[in-house]
C-alpha cells in the first residue's frame, strides 16, 4: 500500500514540478517582454516620427484640452506622464528620467537651470509669444544670461485666507487667523515657504524671505502658542475645500482666490482676502528639457497651450489667470470678479514664491513646526 | 537514503522554491538592501546625496528631540489601538470560538471580514464624514439629548485615528483569537470546572493563558501596520504627526533619502525586536508546532 501511495505522491511531485517550470517560463517570458516595453523609451529612446514625452502636471492632459492638440497635430504622438507635486518632478528628473517637455513653476525653475537639466526656448518657432503680457514676457525668473527658459502659461494669487462668513466676521490681518475663537478651526498650507511667511506676516516682518535662525525660532515659538487654534496642516486644496464645506473648518490659510469660488458656487458663504494686501504669487510655464530630442514638436506642443483656447479654458474652468493677453481681456469684468483672477501687475505687488537663503533650516524648522 | 536521493530532493526543493525565492529577491530584498545603502550615505533636502559612508541618520534619528517625540507617540498609539481592539475582539472571538455551535463562528467571521473588500481610502474617507461636526456620531448624540455641542474628540484626533484602525483591523484581531480560543481542548475546561473553578476562574486560568499566543498574533498584526501608518494620520488624524508620516515626508517632499532610510532601518528593527519578544516569551511558536 505504502509503496503505490509512494509511486502515487511520487507522479504528483512531477506533475507538480513541470507546472512550476512551465509557470516559471511563462512569468519570465512576460517580464522580459514587458520590460523590454517600458524601457524602449526612456533608455534606448528609439523616437518615432513627432514623437513627443511630456512629464507635466495633471492639468496638462485633459481631455478637452488635450484632444483638440492631437487633433490639430496628428504625427505628432505625445506620451503624457504626471507629477503631482515638484519634489516629484525634480527627484524623478534627477534619477534619469527622459523627456522633452516639463511643467515647473517659477520657484522650482532656478534649481531645473542649475542641474543644467535645461535648454533654451528659441523664441522665433512661438507664433503666440508675442501675445503673453509683456511684463509677464519680461518677468526676470523665466530668463537666464539673455535665454529664455520657462514660457508662462498661468499665473495667479496664493498664501491667501478663505473663510466661511457666516463662521467668521472678518480677517483684516495676518494675525486675526491665529485668533483663540478659532479653536481647531484654521487649516494651514502644509508648505514650509508658504507657513513660515504666513507667520512672519502675522508677526510683523516685512522681509520675510529674509529670516534668521533666531527668527525662524520666532516663528517655531509662535506656531507653538498658537497651535490650538490649527486643525491640520492641510496637503491639498481639494480636502481643504472639503473640510471648510463639512463645517469641520473654518478659515484656509495659504490658498488662492479659487476656493472660495468653488464654495461660494455649492453655496457656501466664503471670502478671499489677501490680510493687509500681503499675499505670494505664483508663475508656472513650460520648459524645454536638455535632453530633448524633438524639438519641433516641444516647441509646438509649448506654442499650442499658450494659443487662445486652451488659455480661455483654464481661465474659466480652472480659474488660471490667462498669460495670454487677448484672452485676458475678453473675460467679462464679472466674471474676473468672482472668480478672483488677478492681472499680471499683482505679480509685482506680490511676494514672489522663490526659495530662501537658507532653504534647509527653513525645513528643518517647518518640520519642528508640523510635528508640534 | 544515499547521497543521490538526498541530492535530487534537494534540487526539488528548490526549484518548488524558486518562485517565491525571484519574488522576495525583486520585491523584498533588493529594496531593502538599497534601502540600507542609502540609509548610510550623506543626503541633503531636495534629493541632494552625497555617497559618502556615515552613521549621521541613526545619530540624528536616535538622539534628535523631534524624533524621539515622533517615535514615542507613535508607540503609545500603537499599543492605544491595540489595547482598544483587543478589548473589542476578545469577547467577539470568545463568543465565536466558546459559544456559537459547529462551524457557523467561521460563517460570522467571513461577513466581519466583508468591509474590508471595500478599497481602504474609501473606507477612511466615510469615517471622515460620519466622525466630523456634524457627522452621524455628533447626529446621532445630540439627537437623543447627550450632548448640546457636537463632540470636537472625535474629529482630526487621535480617538479618530484609534476608531478607524479600529474597523480597519478588528478582523485581523478577531481570526488568530478565535482560532487559539477554538483550539483548546474542552477536556481542559471539564478538568478545571471538576477541580472546583466557576466560570471567571476558568477563564484567567486557563482560556487567557492558553489564548496568549492569540494575542501576541493580533499585537504583531496591529502594532507593527500602525507603527509605519500615515494614511490614517493624514486623513482623520488632523495635526497628529507619527513615524510614517515622517517617512513619508521626508521621501516625498523633503527630498532627504539617506535620512528617510535610516528612520525606516529604525522602524523596522523595533519591529523585529518586538517580533523577537513576542515569539520568545508568549509562545507564538505554539500555533505552528
Amino acid at each position: 500500500m505504502w509503496r503505490t501511495y509512494y509511486k502515487k505522491v511520487k507522479g504528483v511531485s512531477k506533475l507538480l514540478l513541470i507546472i512550476v517550470i512551465v509557470v516559471i517560463l511563462i512569468v519570465s517570458g512576460i517580464a522580459a517582454y514587458t520590460l523590454t516595453q517600458i524601457q524602449t523609451p526612456t533608455t534606448s529612446r528609439i523616437i518615432s516620427p513627432g514623437k513627443l514625452v511630456v512629464f507635466v502636471w495633471e492639468d496638462f492632459t485633459v481631455p478637452d484640452v488635450f484632444d483638440p492638440l492631437t487633433k490639430k497635430y496628428p504625427t505628432l504622438t505625445i506620451e503624457n506622464n504626471i507629477f503631482t507635486s515638484q519634489p516629484e518632478m525634480l527627484a524623478k528628473l534627477m534619477g534619469g528620467f527622459k523627456a522633452d517637455v516639463v511643467s515647473p513653476c517659477i520657484d522650482f525653475l532656478p534649481r531645473l537651470i542649475e542641474q543644467d537639466m535645461l535648454q533654451p526656448i528659441d523664441l522665433a518657432r512661438l507664433s503666440n509669444w508675442n501675445n503673453i503680457f509683456k511684463s509677464i514676457r519680461e518677468y526676470p525668473g523665466i530668463w537666464r544670461d539673455g535665454k529664455l527658459y520657462m514660457v508662462p502659461t498661468a499665473f495667479g494669487l496664493q498664501a491667501g485666507v478663505t473663510y466661511r462668513k457666516d463662521k467668521v466676521s472678518s480677517i483684516n490681518s495676518w494675525a486675526d487667523i491665529f485668533n483663540p475663537a478659532y479653536k481647531n478651526r484654521v487649516l494651514i498650507l502644509n508648505d514650509a515657504r508658504i507657513g513660515i511667511v504666513m507667520a512672519a506676516w502675522a508677526l510683523g516682518y516685512e522681509h520675510p524671505w529674509n529670516l534668521t535662525s533666531r527668527d525662524l525660532q520666532r516663528i517655531a515659538e509662535f506656531y507653538k502658542e498658537h497651535r490650538d487654534v490649527i486643525l491640520k496642516f492641510y496637503e491639498s486644496d481639494i480636502e481643504a475645500r472639503e473640510l471648510l464645506a463639512s463645517g469641520d473648518a473654518w478659515i484656509i490659510a495659504g490658498s488662492g482666490p479659487a476656493q472660495s469660488y468653488w464654495l461660494m458656487s455649492e453655496g457656501i458663504e466664503a471670502e478671499f482676502v489677501l490680510p493687509e494686501g500681503k499675499g505670494i504669487g505664483w508663475l508656472c510655464g513650460l520648459s524645454i528639457l536638455k535632453a530633448s530630442e524633438n524639438l519641433e514638436g516641444a516647441h509646438l506642443y509649448i506654442d499650442y497651450f499658450i494659443s487662445e483656447d486652451p488659455q480661455t479654458y483654464y481661465a474659466y474652468e480652472w480659474l488660471y489667470g490667462p498669460t495670454n493677453e487677448n484672452v485676458f481681456r475678453k473675460i467679462p469684468e464679472e466674471k474676473l470678479k468672482e472668480s478672483g483672477i488677478v492681472g499680471p501687475e499683482t505679480l509685482s505687488e506680490v511676494l514672489p514664491l522663490i526659495d530662501p537663503p537658507n532653504l534647509d533650516e527653513w525645513l528643518q524648522v517647518w518640520e519642528k513646526i508640523v510635528a508640534g | 537514503m544515499n547521497l543521490e536521493k538526498i541530492r535530487r530532493k534537494i534540487s526539488i526543493n528548490l526549484l518548488y522554491s524558486l518562485p517565491a525565492i525571484i519574488y522576495l529577491t525583486i520585491f523584498f530584498y533588493i529594496p531593502l538592501i538599497t534601502i540600507i545603502v542609502y540609509s548610510f550615505w550623506h543626503g541633503e533636502p531636495l534629493y541632494r546625496v552625497v555617497r559618502t559612508f556615515t552613521l549621521e541618520n541613526y545619530v540624528k534619528f536616535y538622539t534628535e528631540e523631534l524624533s524621539q517625540n515622533i517615535f514615542i507617540l507613535t508607540n503609545l498609539i500603537s499599543i492605544a489601538t491595540f489595547l482598544v481592539i483587543l478589548a473589542t475582539a476578545y469577547p467577539i472571538a470568545y463568543f465565536l470560538a466558546r459559544m456559537v455551535k459547529g462551524d457557523t463562528g467561521l460563517k460570522i467571521i467571513l461577513l466581519i471580514l466583508i468591509p474590508l473588500e471595500m478599497n481602504y481610502l474609501i473606507r477612511v474617507f466615510a469615517w471622515r464624514n460620519l466622525l466630523g461636526e456634524n457627522g452621524l456620531l455628533n447626529s446621532l448624540l445630540m439627537f437623543l439629548g447627550l450632548v448640546e455641542q457636537p463632540l470636537t474628540i472625535f474629529f482630526h484626533s487621535i480617538p479618530a485615528i484609534i476608531i478607524v484602525v479600529l474597523h480597519n483591523a478588528l478582523p485581523y484581531a478577531i481570526i488568530p483569537l478565535y482560532i487559539t480560543i477554538r483550539s483548546i481542548p474542552e477536556s481542559l475546561y471539564q478538568a478545571a470546572m471538576d477541580l472546583g473553578s466557576n466560570r471567571i476562574s476558568v477563564f484567567f486560568r486557563v482560556t487567557l493563558p492558553l489564548s496568549m499566543p492569540g494575542v501576541a498574533i493580533a499585537f504583531l498584526f496591529i502594532y507593527i501596520p500602525m507603527m509605519g501608518e500615515f494614511a490614517i494620520p493624514a486623513l482623520v488624524g488632523g495635526k497628529t504627526y507619527l513615524l510614517g508620516n515622517l517617512i513619508v515626508r521626508q521621501y516625498l517632499t523633503i527630498g532627504n533619502w539617506p535620512y528617510a532610510s535610516a528612520s525606516t532601518i529604525s522602524l523596522i528593527l523595533t519591529t523585529l525586536i518586538v517580533m523577537f519578544i513576542l515569539f520568545k516569551f508568549l509562545g507564538v511558536r505554539r500555533l505552528y508546532e
